[in-house]
């Protein structure tokens, strides 16, 4: 029994010594290559000549975004950006799931709180000036999404600080949110839904699906369409990410405060 | 409004399943029921569209779909021709049966349960049949994201032993996902494009750079590490028997043979398979294939679970698309593929079966399956045809791929390929007959009394015992199944069709193949 017990130990090491000697191959691999990557900056390597040329050149005409990257990101390949914002959402319902395993709590913030004098009053103070100003930047962030660098998930995170700054200091004895994680989800899918409606709507009305020039919308130039299409998935975005970071910040929450009274 | 959608019949195939999991949280807010049936109709319009597209396929061969109307380079595409279109078929008819199967398993669960595990198993099905239709690099990356994504919390949600194999699955497949995406960038270095098709232009001038063999490289490691091939399966087994019992089928059935699928197209429909760099790659996958048909048998025979069993089983099977896709030359392909559409069958059927037998009995171990045909006649009739089609035996859709194979191999001159085969075969055939055993002569059960109804009577002795487990995940077989049917006709649905999809896909073999004649015969 012992002897075989040390035998499988040592079958255990054996496995050890080769996975890292394959891992250092590996790595050893990606080393050799390094110097025959093409040069940042360097106009005649490939991904400079090929799809760059037309992005660079036609994109911002065509999107009607004077950024370049986020043509790229919410016009050229916006159906990736779909797909981010639902792994967002998918990673916010799944850590709900897998820690949670009683229902009907709510926030409790008293965990942060278990020292009287958490934050002192010059944080309390401060607060609830910063709080609004946070919400306001966020709107600004979102709404300038498709003319400077930004968007969506910078808009939903800082909504989500403005939340979990409010939920930390406010005092929650007098205006208690009642949030519970299945409304959260329920917020993130909403913010996904609009997404996803935005390519549907193109879709009903004739075009492919983000062909946002097929909005139902009146513009004057199929460009201008394209701003709004561009808004209007960062809306989702937004609402998404900021849904999910609040349902994530709440599962963790619930079980630290679960594992504090058992 | 028909119009509509044929001409977007792609991305409806794709999406609906995603707006099934979004809609599921709010219609449960009303009715947990009501959120189950809701991802269970948009899972089965999948399926109906996915259907229709392969007809219009058949008829009027390739269909490309260009998001956001930008053309292919610069936009991205979906690109299908006739064998992606009858793996979507596949997929979505799995993942439509399996949403139905999971209903008994959440009958008086809690909203948050219900609405969290419909949503997560949407998702995962969105996923697969993304992998699947994408003609984009970087898509195929975000669809694998979504895939492993909800593969994890799936696994997770098999209770205490789940989490822990799902971390694990979650670290290893960290890696595999991070191999593929280090490989699309040192490609597009090369390339400078993230389409496939574009790719497969690019990329000949620049197949024998280093840049390009470490590419490859990394996408073997990466998707052998998805697919479970031999030496870089350590996750899987543990996955595959934790998982939940209601998305295992998907899960064991489907969710690895989809990187196989894109491994093939990687090889064949991206790089050239026939030139002499790429070869050397496809040695070293037949080499671990042919390593891991050997392995994962030999291990299967030393399981005493019935599901680990099958997980073992499965790094077998995984082997013989491996196997297929080392072979090269059509009869080669032809049997990966076919093997890829039959094992998914196979695979869903004996993991419905399983979490049948769990979800009445809540046994797993085999030994403990002794006169078990008595009280669940039907679900043993499924275990014996899938059982059998595994071995290969002729009318059922296994043999098809074994014949397939042994056929390329031999067109090849590899004979030691065709040894490795019949040795696998061989050993499938000892472990499945290991299990009839059990199930149809084992009089004895451990305790020494007979067959199953009696083993219940020592079990219910031990109920309260594991009444006091927390996380119990599985609160029907606590109270025991009590109806006119041997398990709730849910659940009977899921197995008897795909066990008739087992017999069909052997009868209308022929068709099968006439059907994706074309799409194989393009790249040999």
């Amino acid at each position: 029994m012992n002897g075989g017990r040390s035998k499988r130990l040592r079958e255990k090491s054996v496995f050890k010594i080769v996975g890292i000697v394959l891992l250092m191959v590996l790595v050893g691999l990606m080393f050799t290559i390094v110097d025959r990557l093409p040069v940042i900056g360097n106009p005649d390597s490939a991904p400079n000549r090929h799809v760059s040329d037309y992005y660079i050149e036609e994109g911002p005409e065509l999107t009607h975004s004077p950024n370049l990257v986020t043509g790229v990101l919410a016009d050229f390949r916006g159906f990736d950006t779909l797909l981010e914002t639902t792994v967002m959402f998918l990673a916010g319902v799944s850590v709900a799931m897998i820690l949670s395993n009683r229902l009907k709590r709510h926030w409790d913030a008293g965990i942060f709180r278990k020292d009287e004098n958490f934050g002192g009053y010059e944080v309390k103070v401060i607060m609830p000036i910063l709080i609004p100003v946070i919400i306001v930047y966020a709107f600004y962030v979102l709404m300038h999404g498709e003319v400077s660098l930004g968007g969506g998930f910078q808009a939903g995170a800082l909504l989500a600080m403005a939340f979990m700054l409010y939920i930390m200091f406010a005092d929650l004895g007098k205006n208690k949110f009642r949030i519970t994680q299945h409304f959260t989800v329920c917020v993130a899918a909403c913010g996904v839904f609009i997404y996803f409606l935005t390519g549907f709507l193109c879709m009903i009305n004739g075009g492919r699906f983000l062909e946002y020039e097929a909005l139902p919308f009146s513009a004057e130039h199929g460009a201008e369409l394209h701003a709004t299409g561009i808004l209007m998935i960062e809306t989702g975005v937004t609402i998404g990410v900021m849904a999910t970071i609040i349902t994530i910040l709440e599962a963790v929450v619930e079980r630290n405060s679960l594992n504090g009274r058992s | 409004m028909s119009n509509m959608i044929i001409s977007n019949l792609p991305v409806l195939v794709v999406l609906l399943p995603l707006a099934g999991a979004l809609f599921c949280p709010v219609i449960s807010y009303f009715s947990r029921r009501a959120g189950r049936l809701t991802v269970i109709a948009f899972a089965g319009t999948s399926f109906v569209l996915s259907v229709v597209q392969l007809l219009r396929i058949t008829d009027v061969g390739k269909i490309s779909y260009h998001f956001g109307g930008w053309e292919p380079p610069f936009g991205i595409e979906f690109s299908l021709d006739s064998l992606s279109a009858v793996l979507l078929v596949l997929i979505s008819g799995t993942g439509f049966v399996s949403t139905i199967y999971s209903l008994p398993f959440f009958r008086g669960k809690s909203r948050f349960r219900s609405f969290g595990y419909y949503s997560v198993l949407s998702l995962l099905i969105c996923g697969l049949l993304g992998m699947t239709s994408t003609g984009d690099v970087f898509n195929l990356y975000v669809f694998l994201e979504i895939t492993s994504l909800s593969g994890y919390a799936l696994i997770a949600m098999g209770g205490d032993k789940g989490v822990l194999s799902s971390f694990r699955y979650l670290m290893i497949g960290t890696i595999g996902a991070s191999f593929y995406l280090l490989g699309i960038a040192f490609i597009y270095g090369e390339t400078g494009t993230l389409n496939m098709y574009d790719m497969s232009g690019l990329v000949g001038p620049v197949l024998s750079s280093g840049t390009t063999m470490v590419a490859m490289a990394f996408f073997v490691v990466g998707f052998g590490i998805k697919m479970a091939l031999f030496p870089l399966h350590g996750w899987q087994p543990a996955a595959y028997t934790n998982a939940h019992p209601g998305a295992a089928p998907l899960i064991a059935g489907v969710m690895g043979k989809v990187p196989a699928y894109a491994m093939l197209r990687f090889f064949f429909y991206v790089f050239n398979a026939n030139t002499q760099y790429v070869e050397r790659f496809l040695v070293v996958v037949g080499i671990m294939s042919a390593l891991g048909m050997i392995y994962g048998s030999l291990k299967a025979i030393r399981q005493t679970d019935f599901r680990s069993m099958l997980a073992y089983s499965s790094i077998a099977q995984i082997g013989y698309v491996g196997l297929g896709i080392a072979i090269t030359g059509y009869y080669g392909l032809m049997g990966a593929v076919i093997h890829i559409i039959g094992h998914s069958m196979m695979k869903s059927c004996l993991f419905f079966c399983s979490g049948a037998i769990r979800y009445r009995y809540g046994e797993t171990a085999m030994e403990r399956f002794g006169q078990i045909y008595r009280k669940m006649p039907v679900t043993c009739a499924a275990i014996v045809i899938a059982a059998l089609s595994m071995v290969g035996v002729p009318p059922l859709a296994g043999f098809f791929s074994k014949w397939y194979l042994a056929l390329g191999a031999a067109n090849m001159g590899e004979y030691i390929f065709i040894f490795v085969l019949v040795i696998s075969s061989l050993l499938n055939a000892v472990y499945f007959f290991r299990l009839f055993e059990n199930m149809f002569m084992n009089k004895n059960v451990a305790d020494g009394s007979k067959g199953i109804g009696a083993y219940l009577a020592v079990k219910a002795e031990k109920k309260a015992e594991r009444d006091s487990v927390p996380f119990k995940e599985m609160a029907a077989t606590k109270e025991g199944y009590k109806g006119r049917l041997e398990i709730p006709p849910a659940m009977l649905f899921a197995v008897i069709v795909s066990a008739l999809g087992i017999i069909l896909a052997g009868l209308f073999n022929a068709q099968l193949v006439e059907i994706l004649g074309p799409a194989i015969r393009e790249v040999v």
